[in-house]
């Protein structure tokens, strides 16, 4: 059973509007990249399929909206997630500081286990706009190691630089958290409704 | 945006968690609909934001050909999305049985684990279910689920009490329940005094029967979880086929360990009720029976439920099998059992039954009568061109004749 167990891995990611999330999602399980730019409304979902070591794991991707952040689908949208990436664009510092409330509220809302090992991944995104990059990546890298040591990625949704090397680590941090789970026991015996044994009929 | 090849089909359900990670769909795999199933989940979060600190959630959703019908659990989610004519009262009755089937192969646990570990993966528990819950949903879809009742196959009452007599004089302290029975119906069932066997338990028994072929080729001992008994556990059915026949007895259980004291027991109920065996296969054989025999010509279906057994009875069609005589086509029966639905469907207002409910709809091709009182419900079909009056009389002498046969229609205690 254990070994022929299929994955499913939720994924959220968060972050200010247009840093470049969808395109992020669509970079990695499309293969595709538009200068066009659609805000997100609600929530998009994608799903892609890796290989973990010698495991298959689905990953349902929830892209959110950033534009909503004060009208977002809230608690029952982070619900149960598996890993958290949080994205910011490198020419906007103001995107790379509100990281840390985005964190503060996936936590809050989400209320999870263990908020100190919970799998967040970090990713710089517009990393071909270098010539107006505003936030150094000393000070994002600083920022991850104060955090948890947070796995941090500067990527490129438009020339697909660290994509997938991004979400690999995305998988694997999320399936971490799954194999340290216990195992499902359904089988508790009712302890047979009688209480006298001794009386007991002969039967045949 | 392409149609997926899913949602072409007439009715879809879905199970998923409250973290929107899939548990079972009808058809399609769980991981190709994982995104479609994420958008529902989100659809109803969106209204759960709406309507926060109400206990309630969205409950459906309709265009012009098209039911989407939501039932929430505590930690499970049940969608079904129907292009068919079903009533929405039928629907629900279906996400409500597909629930308790989940909850009778997980136990409650499951909602534990779930609400402990929202994003606990619940999908590779339910594998080896598929059958059976493709099988639940067609069952379902055909009973007259409204009447929370089962239908026993009509026997004399002198060769149902002997085998009542059986069960009586082999009687185990670890029997919680026991039962004759065909994997499609039941002849006799055995209740330990002060317990009581809702009839949704009931039809997991014969869900599991009919689904698991291999339960009715060997001797089985199988954990089953009853939720109307207790959804904490599993109880244990002690389950045989009488030799070169088709009906078997299941011995029930709450005590894992009484294998050898059920199977002495089931043994000897065997060996007494070996000389009833061509008698009860003529009466497995009796269903489905044509209306022709309550003897008046003017009725086209009925069925009849008396409240202090909770069994039904009824003409023509046995929802089980799927079986029907060519005086009812499937499709008509679908029809009627619609249209009883709808006739009945005020009485569960207390403004309308006040212990006594009669509706009588006439239809282009068939009138339809619904009669309630705290002792039974009795729905038939007649012919439109019938006026009133005779409805009623005739409906009068109807239901005279089937009281005059509850002896032999039902189990009797
Ligand atoms: N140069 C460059 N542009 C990018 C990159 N990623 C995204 N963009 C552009 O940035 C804009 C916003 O991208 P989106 O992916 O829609 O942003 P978002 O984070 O999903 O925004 P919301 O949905 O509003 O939250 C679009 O015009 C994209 O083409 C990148 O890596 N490099
Ligand atoms: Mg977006």
């Amino acid at each position: 059973m254990a070994s022929g167990r299929k994955h499913l891995l939720k994924v959220i990611i968060l972050g200010d509007s247009a840093v470049g999330k969808t395109s992020l999602m669509n970079q990695y399980v499309n293969k595709r990249f538009t200068q066009q730019y659609k805000a997100t409304i609600g929530a998009d979902f994608l799903t892609k399929e890796v290989m973990i070591d010698d495991k298959l794991v689905t990953l349902q991707i929830w892209d959110t909206a950033g534009q909503e952040r004060f009208q977002s689908l809230g608690v029952a949208f982070y619900r149960g997630a598996d890993c958290c990436v949080m994205v910011y664009d490198i020419t906007s510092s103001k995107s790379f500081d509100n990281i840390s409330s985005w964190k503060d509220e996936f936590l809050s809302q989400s209320n999870p286990k263990n908020p100190e090992n919970f799998p967040f991944v970090v990713l710089g995104n517009k990393l071909d706009k270098e010539s107006e990059r505003k936030v150094p990546n000393a000070r994002a890298s600083q920022w991850c190691r104060d955090n948890g040591n947070m796995p941090f990625f500067e990527t490129s949704a438009k020339d697909a630089i660290n994509v997938d090397e991004a979400f690999q680590t995305i998988a694997r941090n999320a399936l971490s958290q799954v194999k340290e789970e216990e195992e499902y026991k359904p089988t508790i015996n009712l302890n047979g409704g009688k209480k006298d044994k001794g009386q007991k009929k002969a039967c045949c | 945006m392409e149609t997926p090849l899913f949602l072409r089909k007439k009715k879809l359900f879905f199970v998923f968690t409250s973290a929107a990670k899939p548990v079972w769909t009808r058809y399609g795999s769980e991981t190709d609909l994982s995104t479609f199933i994420g958008s529902l989940a989100a659809i109803l979060y969106k209204f759960q934001n709406y309507y926060t600190g109400i206990q309630d959630s969205l409950r459906y959703l309709r265009t012009a050909d098209m039911y989407v019908v939501f039932l929430c659990t505590e930690a499970l989610f049940y969608v079904c999305i129907s292009k068919g004519k079903d009533s929405l009262e039928s629907l629900y009755n279906q996400l409500r049985m597909l629930h308790t089937k989940v909850i009778s192969t997980l136990t409650d646990n499951i909602t534990t684990m779930l609400i402990s570990r929202p994003s606990y993966d619940a999908r590779n528990l339910m594998g080896g279910t598929h059958s059976a819950l493709d099988y639940l949903i067609r069952t379902t879809a055909v009973s007259p689920s409204m009447l929370d009742a089962f239908m026993p196959v009509p026997m004399l009452a002198q060769h149902r009490s002997q085998i009542q007599l059986s069960f009586k004089s082999h009687l185990d302290d670890d029997l919680l329940y026991g039962f004759i029975m065909t994997s499609t119906s039941i002849i006799y069932r055995y209740c330990r005094k002060g317990e009581n066997i809702h009839h949704i338990d009931t039809s997991l028994l014969f869900n599991m029967l009919a689904s698991h072929s291999s339960l009715r080729s060997t001797m089985s001992w199988t954990p089953i979880c009853l939720p109307n008994f207790s959804d904490k556990g599993f109880v244990y059915a002690y389950i045989t086929f009488l030799q070169d026949s088709q009906v078997g007895l299941a011995l029930l259980s709450d005590n894992s360990a009484a294998f050898k004291n059920l199977k002495a027991c089931g043994d000897a109920i065997e060996t007494e009720i070996r000389g009833l065996l061509p008698i009860i296969e003529e009466s497995v054989k009796s269903i489905p029976y044509s209306v022709s025999i309550c003897g008046i010509k003017e009725f086209k279906h009925f069925i009849y439920m008396t409240k202090a057994v909770d069994q039904y009875t009824m003409s023509g069609f046995t929802p089980s099998t799927r079986d029907f005589l060519p005086e009812m086509p499937i499709d008509i029966y679908k029809r009627t059992l619609r249209r009883y639905f709808a006739a009945y469907k005020l009485s569960n207002i207390p403004e309308f039954f006040k212990g006594n409910y009669t509706k009588i709809d006439t239809y282009k091709n068939e009138q339809i009568v619904a009669l309630r009182t705290n002792e039974y419900v009795l729905f038939a079909s007649l012919s439109s061109m019938l006026p009133a009056a005779a409805v009623v009389q005739l409906t009068t002498q109807l239901l005279r004749w089937l009281k005059s046969q509850e002896q032999d229609f039902f189990i009797m205690r």
